[in-house]
């Protein structure tokens, strides 16, 4: 152990809205990072809290001894949103400077937008409010892709596949689709293939614009 | 070697009784608990190895489902019954006598799983003094690994013992998921068979000798938890600070000392971490060496300070002859005395103790529930991210899209404005909790345990005798109606109140993931399960009861409730609709969807305040500021109906929405 920077567990949050689908990301994503000989935690909410509101799984891992299934305050190494709001949200609530971001940009309105009690930020501010705390953000049309794979419901694969081709997650295209082997009825796999395969080429594409150096900035 | 799975806690301690030879399993559902029993229904399927035979149940509540494992392991039986920290209170009366009489020659584990900072409950109780209550062994594991052996040990511990063990889980550890290595389940052995000479009787003259000899048996069982494998020591090297952390508690202190050691390898060096996963009877010689020599101690613990007064006990304990000792933990205000904790708070409390402040530490950030420990100053780049926080909509829970307690809740608005008494609603526990919020139209007056809202309502329902002049609903799912609303009807109806009593069923357990329950209709692979309908119950009592479809009909739903609330006496309304996610989940959801017509939506212009997206606050309701017309979302539309019932211009209908594309609607 040196006197610098604690050297912690890679912390990633899956967020979204309730039934986006970000439980069965974190899962796959969990056991694919198990069976490549890391440790995983993956805290999960199930419940009231779906109905409808804000839902964060959070994916934890390192070579390391058992992990605690909640990402502290200020340790979030990148945040994987499924809705901008959300993603901001957590991002204020567990990022640090050195935290990344990925997110999709379709909005899902909450009950208080619809009533006319509150208005959704426009979605290029809340891009912008998450540029200006985060290391990176990668934005992307992510539900265009889930439908080019043939399901909206999708979109939770297109990211695991994105948050991969971007190196968030140290695993291979082919580990993603062997674990969705594993994970999908037969008949949910080849959109949920497609799905990973677009998201891994997005995330691929543009990782030449992110920097990977993680703690920067800390200590 | 042996492949590790990812497994939730829950479903690692399913894995667990089934290793230990399990055969009989019964819980009643309650996040975060239910997946326990969900699992075990489907276990041979899940796990090969664990084909045979076994019986598992969803009870109707959670002490039937505690006295029926009981009969099992008074069998001879290895059982299992799993539920919520609220269950355990349900169970409260049982528990608390078959402590004294013992099991006879079986075993049972009593898994409750607690909701410290609820997720999803109306309480955070701590259920571990359940153990002290009732003098019984309890178990608190931290990883779903330990959940799986601890449930094995304390299956095992129970049939020595005869004695039910306790074994306690929490949301993150029962909803997290972490590795799993499997061992060879075992096959129960033999069949059960009660012993006819036995006498498991909890008459007065035997309740003294009963007590003794359950006092007797526990310094036996505390020298065993003594040395458990769930309980270890991490030394820090010379402890200046020792930290008593118990279950989850432990991989919380874990990650805390390890942050501070890399940011202090100074201050970091000396603090040794004491595991507890083997609490009750609290094993207090371990503690009690532990705790000699030690500079100062920390207890963490979700969410009494359990643990904390025992150390606080063994320290004023003049037999054991301990220096005088400060502690940290709850009394002292460095942790929490509610709401959850994570690393985040365990580091806070270090850094007080050991008086650091960390700049870079995510401290600054300040825990927004029950911090109490003092926060050092934000640092600008903390402070911007509160202010952004603070600045964004918030995402209230809401019920789903298509959700039929949506027009529940407006026909029984609706009804008792009309009526115009200042009628309350008395609430209960299930997804119609969310009524209290604007998706119900903030109808729930009250909430609290399972078949509180109809107890209540019998008691508003007889003010009237001593002046009281508002009409009360009283609402239950048709879960909870089975779990606890039937007593409170018969009492309402012998007493003459004066309440309509309105059973929001949707055929299922929606909450807690679709369990059936005695009024779940037969489905096409069960046809032939026996089915208790509520209204055969009700009418059972005398209770005069309607049956009707909110969705379909909601003036016919406002017309009835109006009706009876007008009328004297007990009355059940059977608000009854499948479940928009059940029916979704059972490949049933409608092919129709709500469209709006533009050329009849009149906007702003309309007068209704844009009445759909507004009133009705279904998420495929939606206004398109741009056109100024009302719009709807057809990915979410379950085509139920209701808005199309309620638009002031008509301008609603539904329709195929591939036809509408091709411009048939219009």
């Amino acid at each position: 152990m040196s006197d610098t920077v604690y050297e912690g567990p890679c912390n990633i949050v899956f967020t979204g809205v309730g039934g986006q689908g970000n439980v069965i990301a974190a899962k796959l994503a969990g056991s694919a990072l198990l069976g490549a000989g890391y440790e995983v935690a993956v805290g999960d909410v199930f419940g009231l809290s779906q109905r409808g509101g804000s839902v964060a799984s959070h994916l934890r891992f390192w070579k390391g001894g058992p992990l605690p299934p909640l990402i502290p305050r200020g340790r979030a190494d990148y945040v994987v949103g499924f809705e901008p709001l959300e993603a901001l949200r957590v991002l204020c609530e567990l990022g640090g400077p050195s935290t990344g971001v990925l997110v999709s940009t379709g909005d899902i309105p909450p009950t208080g937008v619809l009533m006319g009690n509150v208005v959704y930020p426009p979605v290029p501010e809340l891009i912008g409010q998450m540029e200006a705390l985060a290391r990176f953000v990668v934005a992307f049309d992510g539900l265009g892709l889930a439908r080019q794979a043939g399901n909206v419901q999708a979109l939770n694969m297109v990211l695991v596949g994105a948050a991969a081709g971007l190196d968030l997650l140290p695993l291979s295209l082919d580990e993603l689709v062997g674990e969705s082997e594993a994970t999908f009825a037969p008949k949910l796999r080849s959109v949920n293939q497609t799905a990973l395969e677009l998201g891994f080429a997005l995330g691929s594409d543009e990782k030449a614009g992110v920097s990977h150096v993680k703690d920067e900035g800390e200590g | 070697m042996t492949e590790r799975l990812l497994l939730m806690g829950n479903e690692a301690i399913a894995r667990g009784a089934l290793e230990a030879g399990v055969s009989f399993c019964a819980g009643y559902p309650g996040n975060p608990s239910s997946e326990i029993i969900d699992t075990l229904l489907k276990h041979k399927a899940l796990w090969p190895d664990t084909d045979w035979p076994t019986h598992v149940e969803w009870s109707v509540n959670e002490i039937v489902a505690m006295e029926a494992s009981a009969a099992a392991a008074f069998s001879g039986l290895r059982a299992l019954v799993a539920m919520k920290q609220n269950g355990i209170n349900v169970c409260a009366d049982f528990l608390t006598t078959v402590n004294l009489t013992g099991l006879g020659g079986g075993a049972l584990v009593v898994v409750v799983c607690d909701d410290p900072g609820p997720l999803t409950s109306s309480n955070e109780e701590d259920s571990r003094y359940y153990a002290r209550l009732a003098m019984l062994p309890l178990l608190e594991p931290s990883t779903p690994q330990e959940a799986k052996d601890a449930t094995v040990y304390a299956l095992e511990l129970s049939q020595r013992t005869g004695l039910p063990v306790l074994l306690r889980s929490v949301s993150r550890l029962s909803h997290g998921r972490g590795p799993v290595t499997f061992a060879e389940p075992m096959r129960p052995a033999g069949v059960p068979r009660f012993d006819t000479s036995t006498r498991l009787l909890g008459l007065p003259h035997l309740v003294t000798r009963n007590h003794e000899r359950l006092l007797g048996m526990q310094d036996d069982i505390r020298r065993e938890l003594e040395v458990s494998e769930f309980n270890s020591f991490a030394p820090g090297g010379g402890e200046r600070l020792l930290v008593v952390a118990a279950g989850l508690g432990a991989l919380y202190a874990d990650e805390a000392v390890r942050e501070i050691r890399g940011a202090h390898p100074q201050a970091g060096a000396g603090i040794g971490i004491l595991k507890l996963g083997a609490l009750w009877p609290f094993p207090r010689d371990l503690v009690a060496r532990h705790l000699r020599g030690a500079g100062a101690v920390l207890v963490v613990e979700q969410v009494e300070p359990f643990t904390e007064e025992q150390v606080l006990q063994l320290l004023g304990d003049a037999d054991v002859g301990l220096p005088r000792t400060k502690v940290y933990g709850k009394a002292t205000g460095h942790m929490p005395a509610a709401g959850e904790i994570d690393s985040g708070t365990v580091l806070r409390a270090l850094e007080s103790i050991l008086g650091i402040a960390d700049e870079s530490s995510p401290s600054e950030t300040a825990s927004a529930q029950g911090g109490t420990s003092p926060a050092p100053a934000a640092t600008d780049d903390a402070s911007t991210r509160c202010e952004v926080l603070n600045g964004l909509p918030p995402r209230d829970i809401s019920f789903c899209f298509g959700c039929p307690h949506r027009a529940s809740f407006f026909a029984i608005k609706s009804a008792l404005a009309l009526d115009g008494r200042e009628g309350i609603v008395t609430g209960d526990i299930g997804c119609y909790g969310l009524a209290a919020g604007p998706t119900g139209f903030s109808q729930l007056a009250t909430l609290h345990c399972m078949g509180a809202g109809l107890g209540e309502a019998s008691g508003f329902g007889v003010l009237n005798r001593l002046g009281f002049t508002q009409p009360v609903v009283a609402v239950a799912g048709d879960s909870t109606f089975f779990h606890a609303c039937i007593p409170a009807l018969i009492n309402a109806r012998w007493q003459q109140a004066d309440l309509v009593f309105v059973i929001l069923d949707n055929s299922t357990t929606a909450m807690t993931g679709f369990q059936p329950h005695p009024g779940t209709p037969c489905s096409p692979l069960d046809p032939d399960k026996t089915v208790i309908t509520p209204e055969d119950v009700c009418r059972g009592i005398g209770v005069d009861t309607v049956v009707v479809d909110p969705v379909a009909d909601v003036n016919e739903a406002v017309e009835v409730l109006y009706r009876k609330l007008q009328e004297g006496g007990v009355h059940a309304l059977i608000m009854r609709r499948a479940c928009a996610q059940y029916e979704k989940k059972a490949g049933q959801a409608g092919r129709e969807k709500a469209m709006v017509q533009v050329e009849k939506c009149r906007g702003e212009e309309c007068g209704c305040d844009r009445f759909c997206s507004r009133v009705i606050a279904c998420p495929g309701n939606r206004f398109d500021e741009e056109t100024g017309r009302a719009y709807v979302d057809p990915d979410y539309c379950n085509g139920c109906g209701l808005c199309v019932q309620l638009c002031p211009s008509d301008a609603l209908v539904l329709a195929d929405p591939s036809a509408a594309e091709r411009g048939d609607a219009r």
